[in-house]
């Protein structure tokens, strides 16, 4: 192996080979950062272009786009409360807060650095165990993905803020906007209204640019918009020694559960960084600080969604099979120059296989030596004043949303979520626990009705499946476990006793 | 229903919707416990949509707390109001005009609406960012904006 | 005021040449909306395809991509589009003879006039390695033995590979069950990862095939697979149902006969180069094209027997909620 990896070196440094990869990382970093513009939109724009560039090279930069999007699009997220890309929607929460209170450079900086780890030892895992973990992905079907969902949904209650029933009605109305379109088991199309553009969903940019983007937009259109954002003195430009402790568990873990929910189908990056927030904010020792601007609500997530992208390259490259729409496109541009990833691909060219996986390590170190000198000139962008930043989020939000399927009546659906986000913020609801609901909702839905096809009808199949089985006992333990008095108890006077130390 | 408290009021939203869901959920078929049909999961939606309003409203009887018309009291959500309605008539007619005109139209309002800058100046940004918007999407990335009915007549009357 | 009348002369005589370009077509760019995303397998090879055309024609064509719901979105627009021949739309056949028998859809059969089929996607059936079936024979002696047991996967209810399937259980006296899947990708899965016994559906487990751990039983295009050319076809079992289908070009109705021909000619010259043929082969499709009259006789034809077939299973806008 150690000579498969000289070899991808070998490719990766080629100077060209560097080029693209710069390029693909500034075009990611980039699309992240515009609202609305996503890497799918980026990758699709700029396929036809790659056509006259060598394969690898072409791989290279468009990799390099996808997980450049990951880096970008939390910058947004953390300086005007509007998330780049919707993997970055979970950032808004602490990072948006961290910023008013003249910590935008810590966040900033903790995000690239948290990316940076996500992504390389995701990159390190993939090399390494490639083949097993694409066997593991296989033996997931219909009951371990309901089970797993489940999981999924139990973190959505960790994301709770002050109260827990307004998060519940908004999980309960994601799961409903989550059945909008065409149902995958009757292959009816459902709360349509005869939309024929709603057959496919309502679309997760949309939805997103409007709660978040046009929401913001709206809330702020009610005060004063002559000055700039903050006020407050930002204090340092880059995190402290202090934060970088505090991050450290948070990003190990991101890194761990953003690479294995990478590989499996669905949600990927979205759900890795979801899961995060909800897994720091239950171990922490300052649960309460979460919402307020706790770095470890920046740092998991981050680290989470870039270490998804890694692990969502294992299905591509080892079983041939693209897990979500970046990768199917990624794929169909491969076998456009000819290459066939999948159970082939380490026989018939290992060449490319390797010198792709080496440059997303170089991309990532890349990365970061962008952004944390960018991170002063975020910061300045804070000073424009809000009335001329404005406009210009509001027409990138426009044209982003234009830009998916090139139909006008998704800015209908960004403007409608528009006004629903203003109106959730001011009766005090926040909209995360709906947009993951809308995420989960249909794959769960699915997974359910599968495998109850599957079963001809028995519940049993849930708990006669080894891994279903475990995942649903995992789901009842983190939902029961820490309400139990006892580790509540013991709890509280963990953070009675850490309190003590600051 | 004067003065009751915003969350006693979106509790009744919220119970109406369910109710929706619920009304419009039975149109598909539900199918049941062990074959659950294009309707089954909406249906809980909406049932427990209208199970969480309850307790929502509930709760909220206890105390008191803002008005929503108090919400909107010291605010300028004339502006906000209005600024909605802007963009849906940009949506409405940015088939018809194209791209171009109506974003300096859309900048210009919203830049004039944040209301710190005179009509000169404002005119002046509105068209240099929609230039620079059009420059960079429609011309470097190849994001096929809408051109206009003026634009695509030309087009069908003199060829390319 | 002499003036305005000066410019309007002016503008006539400007416009005069445009009248007489009617006569020759195409006399300007045409434009073909692909009902898919841009760099999928449809969008590529249809790309290849017009640009190939382009040049017999000896004019530009533009592509768009209008994607949603699986082609209808394009279908829907381009039925109220000026009958011209310069705006098509390319969308998969199917999408029109058998789709609004499942739902509701924006278009209808009599809104569209068919230019050509161009290729076919590819259709099989498939079960892992290591079981015990070898032949497509096994397989259904097996099913009828065993009602109920044999579970396959799909990428959706009332697609032509499911429909495929329930005409052969209901010509073989075979109960089995169906499980869909949101794409071919995670029907795949499904099959590779032992959760169901089979798939049918078009072949994105190629290289599973061709690494060994899995074995494909029947092909369901009408002539053989170009990666499996040894795979039997569904024809030569005897099964005469039509799955597959390719991907056709659209004009919306009362376009003129000659423009049609015109268009056709090109298409299935541009169809026969070595460009095109390359850019299929690469996603492993036939770079066949089908002419106009055979297309709108296959609509018609397939149509009927589609409808009727799905009435008979009680599937989509026939079930009884």
């Amino acid at each position: 192996m150690i000579d498969a990896v000289v070899t991808g070196f070998s490719i990766a440094l080629l100077p060209q080979n560097l080029m693209f990869c710069f390029v693909g990382c500034l075009i990611g970093t980039l699309v992240g950062v515009l609202p609305g513009l996503g890497p799918v939109a980026a990758i699709s724009i700029l396929l036809p272009t790659t056509f006259n560039i060598s394969p690898v090279s072409s791989i290279i930069m468009l990799a390099g786009i996808y997980y450049g999007a990951m880096y970008g699009g939390s910058i947004t997220s953390i300086l005007v409360n509007m998330p780049g890309e919707a993997a970055a929607v979970i950032t808004c929460r602490d990072g948006y807060q961290m910023a008013r209170k003249g910590r935008a450079g810590s966040a900033l900086g903790i995000s690239a650095i948290g990316s940076f780890v996500g992504g390389t030892v995701s990159v390190i895992l993939l090399m390494l165990v490639a083949e097993p973990l694409a066997g593991v992905a296989l033996a997931f079907g219909p009951p371990e993905y309901f089970a797993l969902m489940t999981i999924g949904l139990v973190v959505v209650t960790f994301l709770a803020g002050k109260s827990m029933v307004k998060s519940l009605l908004m999980a309960v109305a994601g799961l409903f906007l989550g059945c909008i379109g065409m149902d995958t088991i009757s292959a009816q199309s459902r709360f349509t209204m005869g939309f024929t553009f709603l057959d496919d969903g309502l679309g997760l940019v949309p939805v997103i640019m409007g709660l978040y983007g046009m929401g913001e937009v709206f809330a702020n259109l009610e005060g004063n918009l002559s000055v700039s954002i903050f006020e407050t003195k930002v204090k340092n430009i880059w995190p402290t020694i202090a934060d970088i402790k505090r991050s450290l568990g948070a990003i190990l873990r991101g890194t761990g559960l953003g690479f294995i929910l990478g590989i499996l189908p669905g949600g990927g990056a979205v759900l890795s960084s979801f899961v995060s927030y909800g897994v720091e904010k239950k171990l922490s020792k300052h649960p309460e600080e979460f919402g307020q601007g706790a770095i470890e609500g920046v740092a998991g997530p981050e680290t989470a969604n870039n270490a998804a992208t890694g692990g969502a390259f294992i299905p591509l490259f080892i079983l041939g099979l693209p897990f979500n729409v970046v990768t199917a496109i990624l794929l169909g541009a491969m076998i456009m120059y000819g290459l066939r990833p999948g159970p082939l691909i380490l026989a018939t060219d290992p060449g490319f296989f390797w010198g792709v996986i080496v440059s997303m390590y170089v991309g990532n170190a890349m990365l970061l030596v962008l952004n944390m000198p960018l991170i002063g000139l975020w910061v300045k962008l804070l000073k424009v004043p809000y009335a001329l930043l404005l406009p210009l989020i509001v027409i990138f939000c426009i044209i982003g949303v234009f830009s998916i399927n090139l139909n006008i009546s998704e800015i209908y659906v960004m403007l409608i979520f528009g006004v629903i986000g203003y109106l959730l913020r001011k009766l005090d609801y926040d909209a995360a626990p709906m947009i993951l609901a809308m995420v989960l909702g249909p794959m769960y839905e699915n997974a359910l009705r599968q495998s109850l096809i599957l079963s001809d009808g028995s519940y049993h199949i849930f708990m006669t499946r080894p891994i279903s089985a475990v995942c649903l006992v995992v789901a009842f333990l983190l939902l029961i476990v820490p309400n139990v008095p006892q580790v509540a108890f013991w709890r509280k006077k963990a953070i009675v006793e850490a309190s003590d130390d600051y | 229903m004067l003065n009751r408290t915003q969350d006693q009021k979106s509790g009744l939203f919220w119970f109406v919707a369910g109710a929706v869901i619920v009304y419009f959920s039975m149109e598909y078929d539900l199918g049941d416990r062990h074959a659950p049909g294009p309707g089954y999961i909406p249906l809980i939606t909406g049932l427990c949509m209208m199970l969480l309003a309850c307790v929502l409203v509930f709760r909220d009887i206890r105390r008191e707390r803002e008005s929503i018309s108090s919400l909107f009291r010291s605010t300028n959500w004339l502006r906000v109001t209005i600024t909605i309605f802007a963009l849906l008539a940009y949506a409405v007619l940015l088939p018809y005009t194209g791209f171009l005109i109506i974003s300096i139209l859309l900048m210009y309002y919203l830049i004039r609406a944040a209301g710190s800058y005179g009509r000169g100046v404002s005119a002046g940004a509105a068209i240099l960012f929609s230039a620079c918007s059009y420059y960079v999407f429609a011309t470097l990335l190849e994001v096929p904006l809408p051109a206009g009915l003026l634009y695509e007549w030309m087009q069908g009357r003199f060829g390319q | 005021m002499k003036k305005v009348y000066f410019l309007v002369v002016l503008c006539c005589l400007v416009a005069l040449p445009t009248l007489a370009l009617g006569a020759g077509f195409p006399a300007k760019q045409i434009t073909i909306d692909i009902g898919y995303a841009p760099g999928g397998s449809t969008d590529l090879v249809i790309r290849a395809l017009a640009a190939e055309t382009s040049k017999i024609l000896g004019q530009p064509i533009l592509i768009t991509n209008s994607p949603g719901a699986a082609g209808n979105v394009s279908l829907g627009k381009i039925k109220s589009q000026k009958p011209d021949g310069y705006s098509l739309s390319a969308a998969p056949t199917a999408n029109v003879y058998r789709i609004p028998h499942m739902q509701k859809t924006p278009f209808k059969a009599s809104d569209l006039v068919p230019i050509g089929e161009f290729s076919q996607y590819q259709y099989g059936v498939a079960v892992r390695s290591d079981s015990p079936w070898k032949t497509w024979e096994d397989f259904i002696a097996y099913a009828k033995a065993n009602p109920g047991k044999i579970k396959y996967s799909t990428a959706g209810i009332g697609t032509g590979q499911h429909l495929g399937m329930e005409y052969v259980a209901q010509k073989n006296g075979i109960k089995w069950t169906m499980v869909p899947f949101k794409g071919g990708v995670e029907a795949s899965m499904a099959v590779l990862g032992g959760h169901v016994d089979a798939i049918s559906q078009t072949t994105e487990f190629k290289d599973h095939v061709l690494a060994g751990k899995m074995r494909m039983l029947l092909a369901w295009n009408d002539k053989p697979l170009i990666s499996f050319p040894n795979v039997p076809t569904a024809k030569q079992k005897g099964i005469n149902v039509q799955v597959a289908t390719g991907i056709t070009l659209w004009a919306p109705k009362g376009i003129p006969q000659d423009v049609v021909e015109t268009l056709a000619t090109a298409f299935a010259k541009a169809a026969q180069t070595d460009a095109v043929k390359t850019v299929c082969l690469k996603f492993d499709m036939p770079n066949d094209f089908l002419g106009p009259k055979d297309v709108a006789a296959l609509v018609r034809t397939q149509d009927k027997v589609m409808g009727d077939f799905i009435k008979s299973l009680g599937l989509g806008i026939y079930s009884k909620k």
